[in-house]
């Protein structure tokens, strides 16, 4: 029990008509990285919005059915800033930077939950953004960031919060080849302090060298779990990609 | 409660309501359709007024027949709006066109009393009462009831059956692509003003036998034009002609079984409670 | 926060601190110098540039825009009026009570109006406000229709001091917010309020407090209002325009900026005066034409601006293409859309 971090059970969430998550299991340990991936609409935001406490708008907060439970504690429904509090940093996959703030402010938005005052936030900040390679642009307006440097900042923000978690939403996704190199190395620099990762991604050589285990997702219904040498040789994750049916 | 009083409270209840609803039809489209959100469409239904009223005292003309000289006069200055200030702001946040149209409603309101005066003026058109399920009421209030209802379906049957009309409904649920098929995106949001604005004239000119009013009384029905069309759902035409009689109806009970202080704060309510507990409207937004 | 207060008050520098302590001064001795026409106007400015500080809180920073800012006003002075006109206590007892009384109404509506965004909120502020002139109108308590009339309680200067130490007070909690963790939580739920939740920010309760905060400031602005004029009634407690004029005020001196309100209540009600305020009308109209002139034109202030076209002039200098100096925490400059 001690070892799970985080213990997803039967997550359902219906859309109207549409079923995005279907009894979706997941147990995460901690110091893994898991790799959580799926054809386009495979429900993967979706399941990650339901573990963050993120409302989808027009829709109730948390599953229809089914439980979340993060580091003992049970997290169903419980709106993001209480989950953030308990050790769970999330990055967007549609970048939810600041864009009026530099990039100091940006990352010490994140550090505010843990420091009593701004000046401290301001200094743990600092180090994160050295972390993860933003060093120089530290007072750079967030709007005029690369595109490379917006997602780091987005990851720099969460890791900010000092998480016990990190869900990271296709932090790769357009990076080049060399950017992609850099992300991978700080994704793996994050794991070697403690933290625990799951990423959803579409970029396959991020997955397959970073990720110890690999969950498919599949019309909101989980088809795969394993290592991410059984999961790419799994004919129904393959059948899943290639599109039997189209969804 | 007695029955002739249930049945006063639906009749007056349902005439006030259609003349709201034809009301906030204007504003509906022009929201749906621009995402523009028309706080001066008070002031366009006083302009209305005004020309009924004009209309009246000077040719005798009746508001039935005084509503196309409304509407025409509307029309044009809606394009007019459009033109200048509006067509600016498309495409910018909400809260951009509240603010510009805020402006230009304080501005039309302002300029009406300094060349018309605030004092309240009325007119008196087919003011006797009829006998109607019991009740008395002014026979003007049927009569312009029932214009109101006509024109709102009139106008419903123009926006699903015409080619401008379906080109304005094209507009309203995805710019990008109407301008694909071919559509004139900069001439619709024109016309579809210009529409808006028409439809708040003739919902001026009817209403201009039934009220006391000044240059003040935009501001009175802006609310009322508002809670319409939340209440109805943004964009939804027919959900403004329901919500309208509704809210007609609920305002009437009020005022019969409080007072009518009490009715002017119906408005406020449905706005408040719709927005909180539905904000999609009764019919959902969206037409 | 004692940490970042202090911080704060160590940013003035000593330039700062002068140029403060220079403004006191003649805000200060405004008063003994100039006759009471021009010190009664000095009071209207002040009024508006309390209420159009108290206003960039809630809609330049947290970027929720009111429309119906003034029913804090009205509240603020109704609150004072009844404790004056149906009690026998004190002024400052009234002074105190607008503000409360203010502070209530807030605290009551926030979280259910707090919900909505946009255009909604905006609609639900002005259903309100009118809501509440409504049941003013029919309490009894309140004078209903006719108002309430108080005896004169407070001076002219006394109403001008009072005025302008809730201006300071507001300008001072506006310029504290960049050093302090509730002002950069709210300016992150203004930029992207899912981002800011992510991050571990409560903002339902954050926006809560900055609403209270707020609707405090427009209160006091009421209640001095209240004091010193003697008569309140719906229609003027809860009148649009002066919604309207908070509006064009910030904007006109730069929304989400600290100075903005002060500079904007000069720099738009001294032409106004000299120009149209003995036309009410003239006054109200040109009022409207100037803010969609402003909306067209100018919409994010003076200020902002000014401060673009010198940095634009900075940059044509250097000669290269430097990327826009930014402010930090950029608290400074958000649209409040």
């Amino acid at each position: 029990m001690n070892d799970l971090i985080l213990s997803a059970r039967g997550v359902t969430k219906r859309f109207g008509g549409v079923l995005a998550n279907d009894g979706v299991d997941l147990d995460v340990r901690r110091g893994e990285i898991v790799g959580l991936i799926g054809p386009n609409g495979a429900g993967k935001t979706t399941f990650f919005d339901m573990l963050c406490g993120v409302k989808p708008k027009g829709f109730r907060l948390g599953p229809d059915e089914g439980t979340v439970t993060f580091d003992g504690h049970d997290v169903t429904r419980r709106p993001a800033h209480e989950i953030c509090r308990l050790g769970v940093g999330r990055a967007f996959q549609v970048v939810r930077i600041f864009d009026g703030v530099d990039v100091l402010g940006n990352v010490a938005v994140g550090a505010l939950v843990r420091s009593a005052s701004l000046v401290e936030a301001e200094r743990r900040a600092l180090e994160v953004i050295e972390l993860v390679g933003l060093g120089g642009r530290a007072h750079v307006l967030a709007s005029e960031l690369t595109l490379a440097e917006r997602k780091r900042l987005e990851m720099a923000r969460a890791l900010a919060t000092q998480p016990q978690l990190l869900m990271l939403d296709e932090v790769m996704a357009g990076l080049t080849p060399r950017e992609l190199q850099d992300a991978i190395e700080i994704i793996r620099g994050i794991c070697a302090r403690g933290v625990t990762v799951v990423l959803v991604e579409h970029v396959l050589e991020a997955v397959m060298s970073l990720c110890s285990r690999v969950v498919v997702l599949h019309h909101g219904r989980k088809i795969a779990d394993g290592t991410p040498g059984e999961v790419v040789a799994d004919p129904v994750v393959v059948d899943a990609y290639l599109g039997v049916d189209h969804g | 409660m007695e029955l002739t009083i249930l049945t006063a409270i639906l009749i007056s209840g349902l005439a006030t309501g259609a003349i709201y609803a034809l009301a906030a039809e204007g504003l509906n489209l022009i929201w749906g359709v621009m995402r523009v959100v028309n706080l001066a469409h008070g002031e366009l239904m006083m302009i209305g007024v005004f020309i009924s009223y004009a209309l009246w005292s000077v040719w005798g003309v009746n508001p039935l027949l005084a509503a196309i000289p409304a509407a025409a006069g509307l029309f044009v200055v809606g394009l007019g709006i459009e033109r200048l200030f509006v067509r600016r702001v498309i495409g910018s946040p909400e809260l951009i066109s509240l603010l510009l149209t805020f402006g230009i409603s304080i501005f039309i309101t302002n300029i009406g009393v300094l060349t018309l005066g605030a004092e309240f003026k009325t007119i008196r058109f087919l003011d006797e009462p009829v006998s109607i399920l019991g009740t008395a009421l002014p026979l003007n209030q049927l009569v312009m009831a029932a214009a109101a209802i006509v024109l709102s379906l009139a106008m419903y049957v123009v926006l699903q059956r015409t080619r401008t009309g379906t080109a304005i409904r094209a507009v309203a649920i995805d710019r990008d692509m109407a301008q694909q098929v071919g559509i004139d995106t900069k001439k619709i949001f024109g016309r579809t003003f210009a529409l808006g604005a028409a439809l708040a004239g003739v919902a001026g000119a009817l209403v201009t036998p039934l009220v006391a009013f000044n240059p003040l009384i935009g501001q009175t029905y802006i609310l009322t034009a508002f809670a319409v069309v939340v209440l109805g759902g943004m964009g939804n035409f027919l959900g403004a002609l329901i919500a309208g009689l509704l809210i007609g109806v609920v305002e009437a009970g009020v005022a019969y079984t409080v007072s009518v202080q009490a009715s002017s704060g119906v408005v406020f309510l449905v706005i408040i409670l719709t927005l909180l507990f539905r904000p999609t409207g009764i019919l959902g937004a969206r037409e | 926060m004692i940490t970042d207060l202090k911080l704060a008050a160590r940013s003035l520098g000593r330039w700062g601190w002068l140029a403060l302590g220079a403004c006191v001064v003649v805000v200060a001795a405004f008063p003994h110098l100039a006759n009471p026409y021009i010190v009664s106007f000095a009071l209207s400015i002040g009024m508006y540039a309390a209420l159009a500080g108290s206003w960039n809180l809630i809609s330049g920073y947290a970027g929720y825009v009111s429309f119906g800012h003034v029913v804090f006003w009205g509240i603020g002075a109704y609150g004072a009026a009844v404790v004056m006109a149906r009690t026998t206590l004190p002024w400052p007892v009234a002074l105190v009570a607008g503000g409360l009384a203010a502070l209530a109404l807030a605290l009551v509506v926030a979280r259910p109006i707090l919900r909505l965004s946009g255009v909604y909120f905006a609609i639900a502020t002005l259903a309100i406000a009118e809501g509440m002139r409504v049941v003013i109108s029919m309490t009894p308590l309140t004078g209903a229709g006719s108002g309430l009339s108080l005896r004169p309680v407070l001076s002219l200067h006394g109403s001008y001091y009072l005025m302008w130490g809730v201006v300071l007070a507001c300008v001072a909690t506006t310029y504290s917010l960049r050093f302090t963790t509730f002002g950069r939580s709210v300016v992150a739920i203004r930029e992207n309020e899912v981002a800011a939740q992510s991050l571990g920010i409560d903002a339902t309760r954050r926006k809560v407090q900055v609403l209270g905060l707020s609707s405090v400031f427009a209160g006091l602005a009421g209640a001095i209002y209240v004091l010193n004029v003697a008569f309140i009634d719906p229609g003027t407690g809860f009148d649009i325009t002066i919604t309207l004029t908070t509006i064009m005020v910030t904007m006109f001196g730069g929304i989400a900026t600290v100075l903005g309100p002060v500079v904007g209540a000069l720099a738009f009600q001294i032409p106004s005066e000299l120009l149209w305020a003995q036309f009410p009308f003239v006054h109200k109209a040109a009022l409207g034409a100037l803010i969609v002139l402003i909306v067209l034109v100018l919409p994010r202030g003076i200020l902002p601006a000014l401060a673009r076209a010198r940095a634009w002039f900075a940059r044509r200098r250097r000669g290269a293409s430097v990327p826009g100096a930014s402010v930090p925490g950029g608290i400074e400059g958000g649209e409040g859309q």
